[in-house]
């Protein structure tokens, strides 16, 4: 296996919601993603993924505070950073997408004014490039009529077409590391299928490192060839994909994929 | 077995029909402003001359007998029963006469619009200082909450409500007038003896620069910097407040995190991301307050010596100038009515969902 490009190491934290108490979310939680991988982290909600995601991109809630534990992406320790510092890494080097592209996305601006800002932050290109690549990417993440959609707002674009957007916004700057928060939960079925056979798509053209978090472990089958599981802030079993799904040695992982098997054959 | 009927295709709509129907929103919504300010208009007929003094001791003595005062009356018009009045009134509103001032005998429009430009420009001045300061102080404000500075700001933010304006005008005049001589005093628009510039646009520091006369222009800015300034703290404050209240719901928002995680520079996202979409709550204030800067400040106005509409105003009704109020009021109301008509029309530019 190749280098770790992102290294969590005994990542600990919770929330201080009152002042000089802090109540604990992750306990010690390790796991590296390996250059090149498609990594996920399955759990139920409250398991502490998705504060895990964000505090990858120092994006945790205000409340949060780290007590202990180190996030290294290539080498680097992300917890020492500065905000700049931080803002020349995230959307360049590592970028996000999004549970909920309708409301993560700015109501008051075109979809294409807001993939094209980022090409331009991230890129330095000029607003008329910025536009020429946006469509492009559109084009990439299969957005229909894609010059006439640029121009919409995201309140007229259903939940898929609005995930696509989103996928295109992350995708603009070419970041090394794509993190997907729950990129197809709430959306139907086929959409569903239809987003994850695009990242699974734009994943094999690119070469890039994806780390999926999820709570479903259909979704981890199709997409992914490592899988963390997690548990109450706590990573409780670490393997490959088909390791996981058939012969998982921890009880927890034994009863998510039995209770996942039962959902598929019902 | 129920025979169901061909679905019957409503024919496409006509030319004329299309027409129609793109005309009558604003068609519809001309006719209410046109009825709010008649309806505006015809109160205040009736309620200047229920509850204010008899104008006519203008005209004549205290010791002028009553057959005096009755042909004074007759020659105003003031005879008549109060019906024929409003009547009379009306039909002049029609053909565009405002009637004549009582005090000074003149016709009540040019009266005026002649002074409209020195209120427009001092309010429009007031208004951009204002509403400027109150976005970056409110978005500062925002960004930098539960701060030292934002505390500061709240502070001087609420001492801007709390004074009232003609005190911060003394004080100013005060400060930058009697004890450093940096600024003029309140001697008006200009100095006095100063020529003031060939009409263009009325407002002398444009118009000044237009022929290129740098001394008058000069002179007419430092004769604006105190008044524009005491007028522009009454919209100061409001904006702040309200941007940073909007400032900090949008702050918290998925969308803002997302534009931080694709790492759009800061001041992008505080100006742009965050600010625009809570933009409407502070349009909706400013509108309210360019119409309450344009209607003139009594206060300010008279303070600075200032030859603006809100000084005709107050004199007029001190004096149960009927003309002139009425001029004054139908004024103020069509300007709240086209500066709301207009305010919808960039609601839908600044959020898009409205027109949805």
């Amino acid at each position: 296996m190749s280098a770790a490009l992102l290294e969590v190491d005994g990542f600990t934290g919770g929330f201080e919601n009152q002042p000089g108490r802090i109540d604990p979310v992750l306990h010690g939680v390790s796991f590296s993603v390996p250059a090149g991988s498609s990594t996920a982290i399955v759990g139920e909600s409250g398991s502490g993924k998705s504060i895990t995601a964000l505090s990858i991109m120092g994006l945790a809630p205000g409340r949060f505070r780290r007590t202990a534990g180190s996030i290294r992406y290539a080498g680097q320790d992300l917890t020492a950073m500065t905000e700049p510092e931080l803002r020349s890494i995230r959307g360049r080097e590592i970028s996000i997408v999004f549970q909920d592209a309708r409301s993560s996305l700015n109501p008051v601006f075109t979809v294409g004014t807001q993939i094209a800002d980022v090409c331009r932050t991230n890129r330095g290109v000029t607003r008329r490039e910025a536009r020429k690549l946006t469509l492009e990417m559109l084009d990439l993440v299969r957005v229909p009529e894609s010059r006439r959609r640029m121009d919409q707002y995201p309140h007229e674009f259903s939940g898929g077409m609005a995930q696509r957007a989103m996928l295109a916004m992350a995708l603009i700057s070419q970041p090394k590391l794509l993190i997907l928060d729950e990129p197809t939960t709430g959306l139907d079925v086929t959409i569903q299928a239809d987003v994850l056979d695009l990242i699974v798509d734009i994943k094999a053209e690119t070469g890039m490192t994806t780390c999926l978090i999820t709570h479903d472990l259909g979704v981890v089958a199709e997409t992914c060839d490592r899988v963390v599981v997690m548990r109450g802030g706590e990573v409780k079993e670490i393997g490959s994909c088909e390791q996981i799904i058939n012969a998982p040695t921890d009880p927890y992982t034994q009863q998510l994929v039995a209770d996942s098997r039962m959902v598929e054959n019902r | 077995m129920v025979a169901l009927a061909p679905p019957r295709s409503r024919p496409a709509p006509g030319r004329a029909i299309r027409l129609g129907r793109a005309v009558r929103g604003p068609v519809l919504r001309i006719i209410g402003a046109f009825v709010v300010i008649v309806a505006i208009v015809s109160i205040t007929f009736l309620v200047s001359r229920v509850f204010t003094a008899d104008p006519i001791n203008l005209f004549v003595g205290d010791s002028a007998t009553e057959a005096t005062r009755q042909q004074a009356r007759a020659q105003l018009g003031l005879d008549a029963p109060l019906i024929v009045q409003y009547l009379r009134f009306l039909g002049g509103l029609a053909t565009g006469n405002f009637g004549t001032s009582y005090l000074s005998g003149e016709a009540v429009g040019p009266e005026l619009f002649g002074r409209l430009p020195a209120t427009v420009e001092l309010g429009l001045y007031a208004v951009i200082v204002g509403l400027v300061f109150g976005i970056i102080v409110g978005v500062a404000a925002a960004v930098f909450r539960g701060t030292v500075l934002d505390a500061v700001l709240r502070f001087f933010t609420t001492g801007t409500l709390a004074l009232p304006q003609f005190w911060i005008g003394l004080m100013l005049l005060w400060i930058f007038f009697v004890n450093l001589h940096l600024l003029p005093g309140p001697t008006g628009r200009l100095p006095i003896g100063m020529e003031s510039p060939p009409t263009i646009t009325g407002l002398y520091v444009p118009d000044a620069l237009l022929h290129g006369d740098f001394a008058t222009a000069v002179a007419a800015v430092k004769q604006l910097v105190l008044p524009v300034i005491t007028l522009s703290v009454g919209s100061f404050g409001p904006v702040a407040r309200q941007v940073r209240s909007a400032m900090v719901e949008s702050l918290d928002s998925e969308y803002v995190r997302t534009a931080k995680a694709m790492g759009i520079s800061r001041p992008r996202i505080w100006f742009g991301y965050a600010l625009k979409p809570g933009l409407l709550s502070v349009l909706t204030i400013g509108a309210g307050l360019i119409g309450w800067t344009l209607a003139g400040s009594v206060l300010v106005e008279g303070i600075f010596g200032w030859p603006g509409i809100g000084q005709l105003a107050i004199t007029a009704i001190q004096s149960s100038d009927y003309p002139v109020i009425q001029g004054f009021v139908l004024y103020v109301a069509t300007l709240y009515v086209v500066i709301w008509a207009l305010l919808e029309l960039v609601y839908v530019r600044v959020d898009p969902r409205r027109s949805a």
